[in-house]
């Protein structure tokens, strides 16, 4: 089976991800970023703004409109969802393996 | 004050910035030339994004994004390009608007394709109003005094050249200025080209030892 080319994620688009399964704007996606790796992913703000202007791109996520002008709130679209889960699967088989392979020694 | 530099790369240009306000100097506006006010010396950390927006909505949603995080911008506007951020600088950490290094590369690749965009732009502009009814004289690059559309303004002697030179001189500037600012924009982009190459480069050069 041909694997998604967007596939593996890298660790910050994964957590972006993961953060807007709840609408959040970008603030929110840095604390709930860092908050998820437990302090090992650090997002800047510049970094961030380019990673989701690539995943508004990808159509991973969307803006979802809320009272706020000023800062636009992102949610994960179905398709965000799915790559997230075949992530998920992809690592998911890979500990499996793992813990199998090192039972064996 | 204004100030006129150019620099080699963004780090540079930060580093300088620093080196400002901790003169005293702090960044108020960034157009052809750098403009400082006077202020108390103080340590800051400059961090220079480059990037477009499609509409102020977009703008002002990264504007706060950036002031959440802890940033002032300092200059920029939303068609400039380079946007300012500077912070109050951290004794412990070095303080940055990126936290992986293809982040802060692909400020270059971005100017290097704007440049050669509006260097494009230009061109194209060029050749369609000097093939449409020669509004455009593309051979002033050889012969500059073809900027001035006069007629015979070249025989004239004494105060009838001066005042037809003079009355024409705005034009002709544009009309040449249009030439110097094609030769710019392709200068920047290669100049910005030959940085994103060298960046993309140590990228790959970081891939490979973490592969080792």
């Amino acid at each position: 089976m041909n694997r998604d080319k967007n596939l593996p994620l890298t660790e910050t688009v994964y957590y972006i991800l993961l953060s807007l399964i709840e609408p959040a704007h970008g603030y929110v996606i840095m604390q709930k970023v860092e908050e998820f790796s437990d302090g090992q992913v650090r997002l800047a703000a510049g970094t961030l703004y380019g990673a989701i202007e690539n995943l508004l791109k990808l159509k991973y996520i969307q803006p979802f409109s809320t009272e706020d002008k000023r800062r636009k709130v992102y949610h994960i679209t179905p398709k965000g969802q799915e790559i997230l889960q075949m992530d998920m699967q992809r690592m998911e088989h890979m500990i499996n393996v793992t813990k199998q392979a090192l039972a064996k020694m | 004050m204004k100030k006129l530099k150019l620099f080699g790369s963004y780090q540079a240009e930060e580093k300088w910035l620093s080196e400002q306000a901790a003169a005293g100097w702090r960044l108020v506006k960034k157009g052809l030339f750098y403009t400082f006010r006077k202020h108390s010396p103080q340590q800051q950390t400059f961090s220079v994004d480059y990037r477009t927006f499609k509409n102020k909505a977009d703008y002002e949603s990264y504007l706060s994004l950036f002031s959440d995080a802890g940033w002032t911008h300092a200059a920029g506007k939303i068609r400039s390009g380079e946007q300012y951020f500077t912070a109050p600088a951290q004794q412990d950490s070095e303080l940055s608007i990126f936290s992986d290094k293809e982040s802060s590369h692909s400020r270059y690749t971005k100017k290097a394709w704007h440049s050669l965009l509006k260097a494009l732009f230009i061109f194209v502009f060029m050749i369609l109003s000097s093939l449409s009814n020669s509004l455009y004289d593309i051979g002033i690059i050889v012969h500059p005094s073809r900027a001035f559309l006069t007629p015979g303004i070249w025989e004239r002697t004494g105060g009838a050249f001066w005042q037809a030179f003079f009355f024409e001189l705005p034009f002709a500037t544009l009309r040449i200025g249009l030439y110097v600012l094609l030769i710019g924009y392709v200068l920047l982009f290669a100049f910005y080209a030959a940085w994103a190459l060298i960046c993309a480069k140590i990228d790959r050069g970081i891939d490979n030892e973490q592969m080792e």
